[in-house]
């Protein structure tokens, strides 16, 4: 029990020096873009986790007598046709499109990596066929397919998530097996090999923990295009029905009433937009640093 | 080009240039560059000053770190990221820092060529060689017709009479630097050429604006001692025909001692001490010197302890007293530790120590009275605390020798291996299948406790040999065996006979996994073995304390510590097991000489202390002769000559055994 805890003491203390000492941070933060990106990264997951006790309202609670009403001290978003706050119902809003942009791109990072290191690590017929797969992944239109597969499967938000998780893996699956084939033909894997060390344990402990880096940096870049994704199949009315309240069913609600309040169309667009833009700055700002051919300049001279 | 060079333009105000100096090719003048870190500026170059004349070859030694390469880059004004924040460099009396980008251009067209270190990053994988060495050529001709349209190589636009012109006398450069069959290469892509030929192509382009000054900054590092010996050669020819001064950055003395005239030692940032290459290697007059040159593997006894400079080259962060060498060394007194030590001009040349006052004149026969490394493995980090107790209760005069058992435990027989190459549906049915044929019937035995040195040129199969011992390959035809035992690849061997086997890889740095700390590196064997996580840490304690290294680096991750403490950490994985065989691929030849050192004393303890057997692949002879006790010659896959070290070395008896022991740059060429 105490070796335990010391060990697990030790691996935090040695986590901490490394991102204290970390050069990688350092690099992360030279550029204010990408500090911009974190920064809305961070906010929006603030939003998202803490927006029912900060929202001022239910999202769903109507109040006709105050429909339309443009932004004020009372309603800081205005109110929709229904008379429902908008700035709560973007705070339930973040919740969705973040939760599901976390499964879908979770779901897509598991089952690529696990494809795309069987591929590259196994390599022969299973490496052909597993790559093969891809290739017919690679070759449907995506958002055509997970048109189909909600529309086939009926509108609702989990099948939504099934539709994007099952067309966006292939790209980790390539990726993953790249990274792969060239981390394993580096000497420390040999030297693994030479030790009698188990094809898992040299699968998960050496060669995983090297892919991460283009991995995450992926999974970061698609968390904005899998939030898009959603908004465009709720938009079409695919997603999230009503009444829940989710960034693309609140556009689609808001473009009857362009001309007239122009917040409701607006105040979900933006926030999309913000969203996106602070996942695709964060992606950048994350491949500079997690690249691995930036990481020579992290060692010391012999 | 043998007269002086015109002086071009003196501003008013440039006092640092006296007269006597406006015969200087090149004169670098208190030369200060720094880099800015987030700890604050890095002192990589603090003062360095030398000059060269029109013809003269100087070197400038030192290990890495020292500011070598960024000297020789602020000298053609390429010192980027870093900053040149104080001093002038003057190359044919330009100064270079604040000539205008066209002034600094047209000097890099004309006056000064630089040679980079690794030929492989040097060419453009795009183009031909022949293109671009012509492309250096015509920047010379006409440095101020550069039109995009001539760089696109559109054949339309592109002028073809001058491009045949510029071919033709690329060809010509390519036949100078020694390039067999110009003509037929002058197509080809650099990815054709092997690295010498590529190193060599670089060398031509440098001289394609036959320049007054060439910079090569450690231009036969990457090739193996064969290649190394005739591209020096032919720089000395060249330099000679040509009339041409030449700075080279190495950090191999016997390189200088083949061809430079003049030598400047650098350490931290400063020049320790200047004088004629003879003076310098026989009479070194700063204790620097004296243990650069007592590092080196070949002036020691066989088998014996290496002298070793303890402790690594300093970062200099900010204001820091004294010599930068004085917490490394031997000599130092308390004055060395608190004030700048003076720099005594001498006729032989220049030498920065207070050691000038307190010793006068140091011995005729090199002054070597000063003990160095005692008996003891110290951590590359200079940290005196970390003793390895086994080692320190031995006496340095020892020989490190173990008895050579006569069972042979490793035995290949007729071993032959091939690799398929380009093989393509299309050619294996035209039957033009190529296969190189890597190793070729090698019949070789190793016996328990002894030292197999196995040396050749690069490509001559040593690798691949090594490769089929551990398992990594299989062969086409023979057998291996291992005590006795028929061992094929290593996912078929038991896992007794792993155990038996351990490995050193050449690079250090992509041997271990960057993402595990340095204690789960090298629990991975005891791991894969099933010990338990207090078996495993006792173990990785007392491994970590064999190799010489504190516990304090076992939570460390493998970027944050320097190459040998690297190559410790590889060495003791590989005896995690206790192997009965350690095959050292290349284990010393990614380290600095004083580095080297301290990495083969404890390889000789290591096998003393666990009677290991050692199958040591180098290219390097000097380390090759100090720690084997027999040697196989490897040329083109087979074996063309074996037999104990001192016999082979001694009286080579085969051409190609001949040619490796020819081409070894040593200091006694020039001091005797």
């Amino acid at each position: 029990m105490s070796v335990a805890l010391e060990s697990i003491a030790s691996a935090v203390g040695r986590r901490y020096r490394a991102l204290r000492t970390s050069r990688t941070l350092a690099t992360f933060c030279a550029n204010p873009l990408n500090v911009a990106g974190l920064s809305i990264v961070t906010a929006i997951t603030i939003a998202a986790v803490i927006g029912p006790l900060v929202a001022p309202y239910d999202p769903t609670t109507q109040d006709l007598a105050n429909r339309l009403q443009g932004p004020s001290l009372a309603h800081p978003f205005g109110t929709d046709q229904l008379g429902r706050d908008m700035l709560s119902r973007l705070l339930y809003g973040a919740r969705l499109s973040l939760g599901i942009a976390v499964a879908v791109t979770g779901i897509r990072l598991v089952l690529g990596t696990a494809i795309g290191l069987l591929a590259g690590y196994a390599g022969g017929w299973i490496d052909e066929a597993l790559m093969r797969l891809v290739d017919i992944q690679l070759a449907f239109p995506g958002l055509v397919l997970a048109l189909v597969i909600a529309g086939i499967l009926g509108p609702s938000l989990r099948n939504v998530m099934l539709a994007l998780a099952v067309v966006g893996w292939a790209s980790y699956a390539r990726l993953v097996r790249g990274t792969v084939l060239a981390t394993k033909e580096r000497d420390f894997v040999r030297a693994a090999r030479l030790m009698n060390v188990s094809r898992f344990r040299i699968a998960t402990r050496h060669l995983l923990p090297n892919v991460a880096g283009p991995v995450v940096v992926l999974a970061t870049l698609n968390m904005g295009t899998v939030i898009l994704g959603t908004a465009g199949l709720s938009f079409i009315g695919l997603g999230a029905q009503p009444p829940t309240p989710e960034w693309g069913t609140m556009l689609a609600d808001g473009r009857h009433h362009l001309r007239t309040a122009w917040w409701i169309a607006n105040v979900p667009g933006v926030a999309i937009m913000c969203t996106v833009l602070g996942f695709t700055l964060l992606g950048d700002g994350l491949r500079d640093v997690l690249d691995p051919n930036h990481e020579t300049t992290l060692e010391k001279p012999t | 080009m043998t007269t002086t060079p015109p002086t071009l333009e003196y501003g008013p105000d440039d006092a640092a240039t006296p007269d006597d100096e406006a015969t200087n090719l090149l004169a670098v003048e208190n030369l200060q560059v720094q880099f800015g870190t987030h700890d604050g500026p890095v002192r990589a170059v603090d003062g360095v000053s030398f000059s060269l004349e029109p013809g003269e070859t100087v070197g400038i030694v030192g290990e890495s770190g020292c500011g070598k390469s960024v000297t020789a880059r602020s000298i053609v004004g390429l010192q980027e990221p870093g900053e040149v924040v104080g001093g002038t460099v003057h190359i044919d009396g330009v100064n270079v820092h604040e000539a205008s980008d066209r002034a600094r251009r047209q000097l890099r067209g004309d006056t000064v060529s630089m040679v980079f270190q690794d030929p492989d990053q040097t060419l453009n994988p795009a183009f031909d060689v022949g293109e671009q060495i012509a492309e250096s050529l015509k920047v010379h001709d006409q440095p101020e017709r550069q039109r995009l349209l001539d760089y696109l190589h559109a054949p339309l636009f592109a002028n073809r009479s001058d491009w045949r012109d510029h071919r033709e006398r690329a060809v010509e450069l390519m036949d100078q630097v020694g390039i067999d069959e110009p003509a037929d290469r002058v197509d080809d892509y650099p990815h054709e050429f092997s690295g010498g030929m590529r190193q060599r192509a670089g060398l031509a382009i440098a001289l394609a604006s036959d320049p007054d000054l060439l910079i090569a900054d450690e231009p036969t590092t990457a090739l193996d001692t064969t290649t190394q010996a005739q591209l020096l050669d032919r720089l000395r020819r060249l330099t000679d025909e040509r009339n041409m001064a030449t700075l080279l950055i190495t950090h191999d003395l016997g390189v200088v001692a083949d061809i430079c005239d003049r030598v400047v030692v650098l350490y931290a940032g400063q020049v320790m001490e200047t004088g004629p290459t003879d003076r310098v290697l026989a009479a070194p007059h700063h204790p620097y010197t004296r243990a650069l040159l007592e590092c080196r593997t070949s002036r020691a006894a066989r088998k014996r302890r290496v002298p070793t400079i303890e402790g690594t080259v300093p970062e200099r962060l900010g204001e820091q007293p004294g010599c930068p060498f004085a917490p490394r060394c031997p000599a130092a007194v308390d004055a060395c530790r608190e004030g700048e030590p003076p720099t005594f001009e001498r006729d032989d040349g220049t030498v920065r120590c207070r050691e000038g006052v307190v010793f006068g004149e140091p011995d005729a026969d090199g002054g070597l009275g000063l003990e160095y490394g005692c008996g003891e493995t110290q951590c590359d980090e200079g940290d005196s605390s970390t003793t390895s107790a086994t080692a320190s209760t031995r006496s340095a005069s020892q020989p490190l020798r173990t008895d050579a058992g006569t069972d042979s435990l490793v035995s290949l027989e007729g071993v032959s291996k091939r690799y398929q190459q380009a093989g393509g549906l299309l050619r294996r049915l035209l039957g033009t299948d190529r296969s190189l044929q890597a190793v070729d019937d090698v019949t070789l035995e190793i016996a328990a406790g002894e030292t197999l040195g196995l040396v050749g040129e690069s490509g001559s199969g040593k690798s691949t040999l090594a490769n089929l011992v551990t398992g990594l390959e299989t062969p086409t035809s023979g057998a291996v065996r291992f005590d006795g035992d028929l061992v094929g690849a290593a996912g078929t061997r038991t896992a007794a006979t792993l155990h038996d086997v351990g490995v050193v890889f050449q690079n250090p740095r992509s041997s271990l996994n960057p993402r595990l700390p340095v204690a789960q590196v090298i629990a991975e064997p005891l791991h894969a073995n099933g010990w338990n996580e207090q078996r495993r840490r006792d173990r990785v304690s007392e491994l970590l304390e064999s190799v010489g290294l504190s516990e304090r680096h076992a939570e460390r991750y493998p970027h944050e510590l320097s190459g040998g403490q690297l190559q410790r950490v590889a060495i003791a994985r590989a005896i995690a097991l206790d192997p009965r065989l350690v095959v050292l691929d290349e284990p010393v030849s990614a380290l600095d000489v004083s580095v080297q050192a301290r990495i083969l004393n404890l390889l000789l303890e290591l096998q003393r202390d666990l009677e290991l057997t050692y199958l040591l692949i180098s290219h390097d002879l000097d380390v090759v002769e100090h720690v084997s006790d027999r040697v196989v010659v490897l040329s083109n896959g087979e074996v063309v000559e074996a037999g104990p070290t001192e016999r082979v070395l001694a009286e080579p008896s085969h051409p190609e055994t001949a040619a490796l022991v020819e081409a070894v740059p040593r200091l006694e060429h020039s001091s005797q």
